[in-house]
């Protein structure tokens, strides 16, 4: 295992990077940006390096220099961008550091949106149908359009390209969607089609894969409560699937990740829809934004996971030794309001009181008196429930919902209090459509 | 043309990212060009720039201004601002090149150009200028020392402006 390591991310992961590394005895030396010197875990961290006043988090060449000057032995690249920037992590091997997360190469393969459907389709993991190549002139992609079978996605080729994918219903909003996308056609990368799945699930196996060629499932999740393809709720296990769909979408994971080489925490996607029929969608080679729910159901510290990985051990236990027990949802709290079209928000945060309590896990690493900064923080805080019965940590939750104050800036806490409370939620009877189906009345 | 905000704001958080102060995005249907604000710019420069200028404290102020006492000053003159001069960059703080004699010593008038020292960074030594005129008053950082963002260097007496 590492003795030192150096820290690239901030808030929550950061936090729970830190907190990791105080229980298995690592040194942390976290990078920090002038604006965040108040951060609380800054002062958990065995040593800190300040890289610059501002939006420093994706500066290679400072993060690398703070890693030498710190002497460290690995990089964490948190799980924001500079943690699937595969140009960082060939850096990062050519310099001897290890990278917290997969080989560059199997990441550079990896956010490629079509490569990964490629690799998917040859080990026989259902796919959805697709245009196999980068769609540029708009004639080609209506006939693609028309072939595949309305609505289809517009989605970007890379991952984390900042394109938000549109949905398409038919042939006049598929040129509205191409002409929006104009500027994203030439950019690297580009856009593809694929089929869309309206009333479907989304649900993520979240799988860990060591540098020995183990590679372990810690079940699924469900997000199918997101707004603009971020994850509002997620929850573990996902509510309602037969076991063998369950079993089925696993083993397709562990196969996947498996057939690429990959080593780290990352997750699986799929669309799930009513027949139990699940398709690939997806690969997210870092691990999940919310892995309290998967944390809580199998008592597995995710962190420490990677970092034994990444510092070359084999995990500690196998498939059996995997177990979900009882239910985990968990929440995430943003600045932003959902009354405008969840425009960012912020101002000072004049009081903060996270709730606390029997089955509640509060991920954050905002204070009173805070200066929010809009879209700058990514959620104020995460709530998880776990419990025994599903209905009970729906219950806790809820409490936990009343219980936790945010005061000073407009967030999305009342959206997610209401949502908890709607009897389709509680019947675990929500679809990739909820949220939109919630605010058009 | 129309405008789409989502992408706009996507674009401004590339620039703020990436440190770039204009961007030019075209194609046949749409041309966008994105300029910062000078206040904007400057955040920016800080970044890349080598070295950033501080004020001095207000205690180091006066501890400055009780060692030339000795001599009793018939009329007071304008006090020089002093300033502290801070690494912008993280990496090791070195006062000389490898064998060389120190780039600067107290009570080197500096002028904007003059290298002050060198911050090596990944083996590759990256020279400090001074950015401004004035004389060294005191040497903060030690030979060697590992520097990260804002750690004081120098302080600087800055020349009175001529004219």
């Amino acid at each position: 295992m590492f003795g030192r390591i150096l820290v690239a991310a901030r808030g929550k992961t950061a936090f729970n990077i830190i907190r990791t590394c105080r229980e298995l005895d690592i040194e942390s030396v976290a990078v920090y940006a002038e604006k965040d010197r108040q951060a609380p875990y800054l002062r958990l961290a065995t040593d800190v390096i300040c890289i610059g006043p501002r939006s420093v988090y994706q500066n290679e060449s400072q993060i690398l220099a703070a890693a030498e000057i710190g002497d460290v032995e690995a990089i964490h690249p948190g799980i924001g961008p500079l943690a699937i920037n595969a140009h960082f992590a060939e850096i990062c091997e050519s310099h001897e550091l290890a990278f917290v997360g997969p080989p560059s190469k199997v990441l550079a393969r990896l956010t490629n949106k079509l490569e990964a459907r490629r690799s998917a389709g040859e080990i026989d993991v259902p796919v959805l149908p697709a245009s196999e190549e980068p769609v540029v002139e708009k004639s080609a992609s209506l006939a693609i359009a028309d072939e595949i079978g309305y609505p289809v996605l517009v989605r970007a080729i890379e991952t984390g390209s900042g394109f938000g994918v549109r949905i398409a219903e038919d042939e006049q909003l598929l040129v509205d969607a191409l002409t929006a996308a104009a500027g994203d056609l030439a950019r690297p990368g580009g856009i593809y089609l694929e089929k869309y799945l309206p009333n479907a699930r989304h649900i993520e196996v979240c799988v860990i894969a060591d540098t020995h060629g183990h590679v372990v499932s810690l079940g699924e999740r469900d997000e199918s409560l997101q707004r603009g393809h971020r994850t509002l709720v997620a929850e573990a296990p996902a509510p309602g699937i037969a076991a063998q769909h369950s079993k089925a979408m696993q083993t397709a994971a562990i196969d996947f990740t498996r057939s690429l080489g990959f080593h780290g925490a990352g997750s699986v996607q799929f669309v799930l829809d009513g027949s139990g029929n699940f398709y690939f969608c997806g690969f997210r080679p870092v691990m999940t934004a919310m892995p309290s729910v998967t944390e809580a159901v199998t008592g597995i510290d995710m962190h420490s996971q990677e970092l034994r990985i990444a510092s070359g051990e084999p995990l500690e236990f196998s498939q059996e030794d995997v177990s979900i027990s009882g239910a985990a949802i968990g929440c995430r709290i943003t600045a932003e309001d959902p009354q405008k079209r969840f425009s960012p928000t912020g101002g000072t945060l004049s009081l903060f009181s996270p709730p606390s309590g029997r089955g509640i896990r509060v991920d954050t690493s905002v204070w009173t008196g805070m200066e929010v900064e809009p879209g700058a923080e990514g959620a104020l805080a995460q709530i998880t429930a776990h419990r025994m019965e599903r209905g009970e940590a729906i219950a806790v939750l809820r409490v936990a919902l009343d219980e936790i104050v945010l005061d000073g800036v407009t967030t999305t806490l009342p959206l997610v209090r209401d949502l908890f409370g709607h009897t389709r939620f509680v019947k675990g009877e929500v679809d990739t459509h909820f949220v939109e189906e919630y605010f058009a009345g | 043309m129309k405008f789409e905000f989502d992408k706009l704001r996507e674009l401004i958080r590339f620039m703020d990212e990436n440190g770039l102060v204009e961007v030019e995005l075209s194609d046949s249907s749409e041309q966008i060009r994105l300029r910062r604000p000078e206040i904007m710019q400057y955040e920016i420069e800080t970044e890349t720039e080598d070295v950033k200028i501080n004020p001095a404290t207000p205690e180091a102020a006066s501890e400055k201004a009780k060692e030339p006492a000795a001599e009793p000053v018939p009329e007071p003159e304008p006090e020089p601002e002093a300033v502290d001069f801070t690494a912008t960059m993280v990496g090791t703080f070195r006062r000389a090149a490898p064998g060389g004699e120190p780039f600067v010593e107290v009570g080197k008038e500096v002028n904007p150009k003059t290298v002050l020292c060198v911050i090596e960074a990944m083996s590759v030594p990256n020279e400090i200028p001074a950015k401004v005129s004035g004389s060294v008053t005191e040497i903060l950082a030690e030979d060697g020392q590992s520097v990260e963002f804002g750690t004081p260097l120098f302080r600087i007496a800055i020349s009175p402006k001529k004219g």
